[in-house]
C-alpha cells in the first residue's frame, strides 16, 4: 500500500519521504487498517507527525530521526530487511519486543526504542482524534471510527438522553465552527 | 524613581480575582501581575481543541519555562516532575500546576464548588476523639482550623450569589430538603440557580447507588445552568474541564471578578508579567513592593505597603522562599494533595462521555469526613465519591486503557471504537494529611530561565493514602457491579502523580506566628502589609474540592485589607 504521504503531502515540514514512510508504518501498526474500517494511513496520521515535530522542541525531533534509524537497524537485524518492508506479523512482533524492552534493560532509563515507540504511539492517537486543522483525522474519519461528533456548540436535553446514537449528529470541526459564526455575522 | 501603586496583587485566579474586585470597588487602585497570558476571546470561543489544551497543557505552566522538581524522600534526588516531564510531551495537563493568566486556575477547573462541612474545621479532633491520639502517626502536623464553617458561612454564600453557584440546597437554616445534601452544614439560603442537566449516564449511577442504600444528590456546581449575571447558561458542549468556555457559564475569575473589578476602572492588568522578589524594608517586618521580570525579561520594581501574593499554593510558598520570608521555617511545610482512585466503567449502553461538564453529575456524600464507617483498613477521614459521566473526549479517553489489553493493533482499535463511546468515571478525593515528611523547598540545582530556583516538592503516598484508595475502590467497584458495567478498572495505587491542582497548606494559617505563616486574614506574621491567600492557608485538606472554600477566604482577606473585620 503506498503512503498517504505521495498524494497528500508535496513537502515535509520536517520528515524526509523515508522517514515517514518507516514511521507511518508504525502508526498503521498501532490503527491498522485491516478491517476496512480507518487506520492511521487513512487518517493521515503522518501529516500531523510531520507537523508536531516541526512545531515542538528540538528533543523531541532527535527523538524521530534517531528513532527511525534504530527501528530500521533493529528490523534489519532481526528480518534482514528495513520496517517499512516487514509483514503486518513481522512488524507487531518487533514492535512487541520494543515495548517490552522498557523494563528489561534497566528499569529507570526506557530503551531509546521504547521512548521512541512511545512517542509514536502518542502522536498517533493525536493524530487520530486532533482536529483537523492539524493535519490528521483527515475528514473526521478517526471521530467517525468511534462515534465522536468532534466540536459541538452544545447538546439539548434529547441528545443527552441515556443510550442516544450520537452517530446522526453531524461531526464538526473547528472550520465548521468558524465558518458558522461567519454566516451567522454575515 | 520607582513606580508607586496603591496596592498590588500577584495572581489574578480565584482568591486574586476577588481581592482585586473587593478592593477596586472601594475605591483603590490596584494594580494587577500576572505571569500567563491574558487569553484572548478567540481562545475562550474555539477552545474545542484537545490538542491544544489536553495534550499541549496549553492553560497550564510547562515544566521548560516553569521548573518544579519532585522526590519521594530526602534521600533521593529530585527530577523534573517525572509523571509530566519527557520527549512524549504532557498529557498531563491536571497534573501540573493549575493554568495561568488572568482567570489563573479558575480557566482550566472543572467547577466543583463545594462548602466544607463543619467537622472539616476539626478533622484533628474528631479523628483523634474517634480512634485515640495514636491514630495520626508520630510525625503529624495536623492541628483543627482557626476558623469553623459558622465563621465561613456568610464568605460561602457571597462566593455563590456574588460569582453563581448552580445546586439544590439540602440545608436552608436546618430545614432540609431531600433533593439536596443531607450531609451539609446549614446555609442561610439556596443556590442562586437550580442544578445543571446531568449528563447521560448519571441516571444509572444514582438510580445503583440508591438501591445500594446511598443517599446521592446532584453536586453543586460553578457552571451556570441559567443566565446569572455575567454567567451565560451553559449548553453542555463537554469541552469543560481543561478547557476554556466558549458561552461564559463556566464560573471564572476572568469574567466574574476580574471583569467587575475592571468596569470600576480601577484594575490595571500587566499579563505575561512574573514576580520573582517581594521586597521589603531594611527590617524585614514591612512590605515595600515587588520586583517582576516583562514578557522581553525587563526587570520593573514597583513600590506598594499593600502586596497580595495569590499564585497557588505552591507557587506563593516558592515566591516567600526565594524573597527570603520564612523566618519560622514554616514556608513549604504541611503539603498536602488529593489523591482521586479514578476509576473507570464501560456501561452496556452509549453513555456519550463527550457532552457535559464534568460536574453535571451526582455524588455519594455518605461516606464523607467523619461519615467514614468503622473499617479494617484504617481509614480516618472520608472522602466524596462523584459520578464522572461527561467532558470525556477521546485522546483523553485512550490513555485511560483497561489494563492487560494491548494498547495497539487491532484489538486496541476494534476495543476503543466499539467503547469509547459507552464509558464513565468514577473518582474520590482522598485528602493527604499534613506530616513533617511532606513539604516544598527551593530547588539547590534547578532554576527557571530567569536563573530563579525552582520549587522542589517532597512528597510520597502514606499508607493512609493508599488503605484509603483501597476502602473507596470496594465501594466503587461494588457500585459499578450494581451498575451493570461490562468493565471495570482502577489506576495505579498508589498513584504515580504527587500534583492534583489541589495543593494545599503550604503557607498555614495560624494565631500563633510560631507555627504559622499567615494569620486567618492572610497577612503574614512576619510581614506587614504582605497577604499570602489561597489554599497554602489550609491547616487540613477536606474531601471536597478546595475552590469554594479559598474564594471564600479571600472575601475574608480583603474585608480586612478593608477594615470591615
Amino acid at each position: 500500500m503506498p503512503p498517504s504521504s505521495d498524494t497528500t503531502v508535496t513537502q515535509w515540514q520536517f520528515l524526509t519521504q523515508a522517514e515517514a514512510e518507516t514511521i507511518e508504518a508504525v502508526c498503521e501498526r498501532i490503527f491498522p487498517n485491516d478491517d476496512g474500517r480507518a487506520g492511521a494511513r487513512d487518517a493521515r496520521v503522518i501529516v500531523f507527525i510531520d507537523r508536531a515535530a516541526a512545531d515542538e522542541d528540538e528533543a523531541l525531533r532527535l527523538c524521530y530521526r534517531e528513532g527511525v534509524q534504530a527501528l530500521n537497524a533493529f528490523s534489519n537485524d532481526v528480518y534482514g530487511s528495513p520496517f517499512a518492508k516487514l509483514s503486518g506479523d513481522a512488524a507487531d512482533s518487533l514492535l512487541e519486543r520494543i515495548e517490552n524492552a522498557e523494563s528489561s534493560t534497566h528499569p529507570d532509563v526506557p530503551h531509546p526504542l521504547a521512548t521512541f515507540f512511545a512517542l509514536v504511539w502518542e502522536h498517533t492517537i493525536q493524530g487520530m482524534f486532533c482536529d483537523p486543522k492539524y493535519g490528521g483525522n483527515h475528514d473526521t474519519l478517526g471521530w467517525q471510527l468511534v462515534g465522536f461528533p468532534g466540536a459541538q456548540w452544545g447538546y439539548n436535553a434529547e441528545q443527552m438522553k441515556p443510550g442516544f446514537d450520537s452517530t446522526i449528529i453531524p461531526i464538526k470541526s473547528l472550520e465548521d465552527l468558524r465558518n458558522e459564526l461567519r454566516g451567522a455575522n454575515a | 524613581m520607582p513606580e508607586k501603586a496603591e496596592a498590588i496583587v500577584v495572581g489574578l485566579g480565584a482568591s486574586g480575582g476577588i481581592i482585586a474586585e473587593q478592593l477596586t470597588k472601594a475605591g483603590m487602585r490596584v494594580l494587577a501581575l500576572d505571569k500567563g497570558p491574558m487569553h484572548s476571546n478567540e481562545e475562550f470561543t474555539f477552545k474545542h481543541d484537545e490538542v491544544k489544551y489536553y495534550s499541549r497543557g496549553s492553560l497550564v505552566p510547562q515544566l521548560s519555562t516553569d521548573p518544579v522538581t519532585w522526590r519521594p524522600n530526602e534521600a533521593t534526588e529530585a527530577q523534573l516532575l517525572p509523571w509530566a516531564a519527557g520527549v512524549r510531551g504532557n498529557s498531563e495537563p491536571l497534573h501540573l500546576p493549575p493554568s495561568i493568566g488572568p482567570g489563573g486556575g479558575t480557566l482550566h477547573w472543572g467547577g466543583a464548588s463545594w462548602r466544607h462541612r463543619d467537622s472539616d474545621f476539626h478533622m484533628k479532633s474528631l479523628i483523634e476523639e474517634r480512634f485515640g491520639p495514636e491514630a495520626l502517626d508520630g510525625d503529624s502536623t495536623m492541628v483543627d482550623w482557626p476558623v469553623s464553617y459558622g465563621d465561613l458561612e456568610p464568605y460561602y454564600d457571597k462566593v455563590e450569589w456574588e460569582l453563581g453557584v448552580s445546586g439544590q440546597a439540602g440545608n436552608v437554616k436546618g430545614i432540609h430538603n431531600p433533593a439536596g445534601s443531607p450531609f451539609e452544614s446549614d446555609r442561610q439560603r439556596e443556590y442562586p440557580m437550580p442544578p445543571l442537566r446531568r449528563a447521560p449516564a448519571d441516571d444509572r449511577f444514582k438510580a445503583a447507588c440508591e438501591r445500594l442504600g446511598y443517599r446521592p444528590f446532584q453536586q453543586p456546581a460553578a457552571v451556570a445552568s441559567t443566565d446569572y449575571k455575567s454567567l451565560k447558561g451553559c449548553e453542555y458542549c463537554g469541552f469543560c474541564h481543561g478547557f476554556l468556555c466558549h458561552v461564559n457559564a463556566k464560573q471564572s475569575s476572568r469574567i466574574t471578578s476580574v471583569e467587575m473589578a475592571l468596569q470600576t476602572g480601577n484594575l490595571e492588568i500587566r499579563s505575561s508579567s512574573r514576580v520573582f522578589r517581594l521586597n521589603r524594608d531594611a527590617t524585614g517586618r514591612s512590605i515595600t513592593g515587588v520586583s517582576y521580570f516583562d514578557a522581553d525579561g525587563v526587570v520593573h520594581d514597583v513600590e506598594s505597603d499593600l502586596v497580595v501574593v495569590a499564585c497557588y499554593a505552591l507557587e506563593n510558598s516558592r515566591l516567600l522562599l526565594a524573597s527570603g520570608i520564612n523566618a519560622n521555617g514554616q514556608v513549604g511545610q504541611n503539603f498536602m494533595t488529593h489523591s482521586f482512585g479514578w476509576c473507570t466503567l464501560v456501561l452496556p449502553e452509549f453513555s456519550n462521555p463527550f457532552m457535559a461538564p464534568l460536574v453535571a453529575a451526582s455524588v455519594v456524600d455518605d461516606l464523607n469526613c467523619d461519615g467514614v464507617p468503622d473499617n479494617d483498613e484504617g481509614v480516618l477521614w472520608g472522602s466524596v465519591l462523584t459520578s464522572i459521566p461527561g467532558d470525556l473526549q477521546p485522546i483523553e479517553a485512550a490513555h485511560n486503557l483497561p489494563p492487560g489489553m494491548r494498547r495497539w493493533g487491532g484489538e486496541f482499535k476494534d476495543w476503543f471504537s466499539e467503547n469509547y463511546r459507552k464509558l464513565m468515571g468514577i473518582h474520590n478525593q482522598i485528602p493527604s494529611f499534613p506530616t513533617k515528611r511532606y513539604y516544598c523547598d527551593l530547588d539547590p540545582v534547578v532554576k527557571d530561565k530567569f536563573g530563579q530556583p525552582a520549587l522542589r516538592i517532597t512528597h510520597d503516598w502514606s499508607q493512609h493514602d493508599v488503605a484509603a484508595l483501597n476502602y473507596f475502590e470496594k465501594i466503587k467497584r461494588n457500585i459499578a457491579d450494581e451498575m451493570g458495567a461490562t468493565q471495570f478498572w482502577s489506576e495505579a495505587n498508589p498513584p504515580a502523580y504527587h500534583l492534583s491542582t489541589h495543593e494545599v497548606g503550604t503557607h498555614r494559617m495560624g494565631e500563633n506566628p510560631a507555627d504559622s505563616v499567615v494569620d486567618i486574614y492572610g497577612e503574614s506574621h512576619e510581614c506587614k502589609g504582605l497577604y499570602v491567600v489561597g489554599g497554602g492557608q489550609f491547616p487540613t485538606l477536606s474531601g471536597y474540592n478546595p475552590t469554594q472554600t479559598l474564594q471564600a477566604l479571600a472575601y475574608l482577606s480583603a474585608d480586612r485589607i478593608l477594615e470591615k473585620v
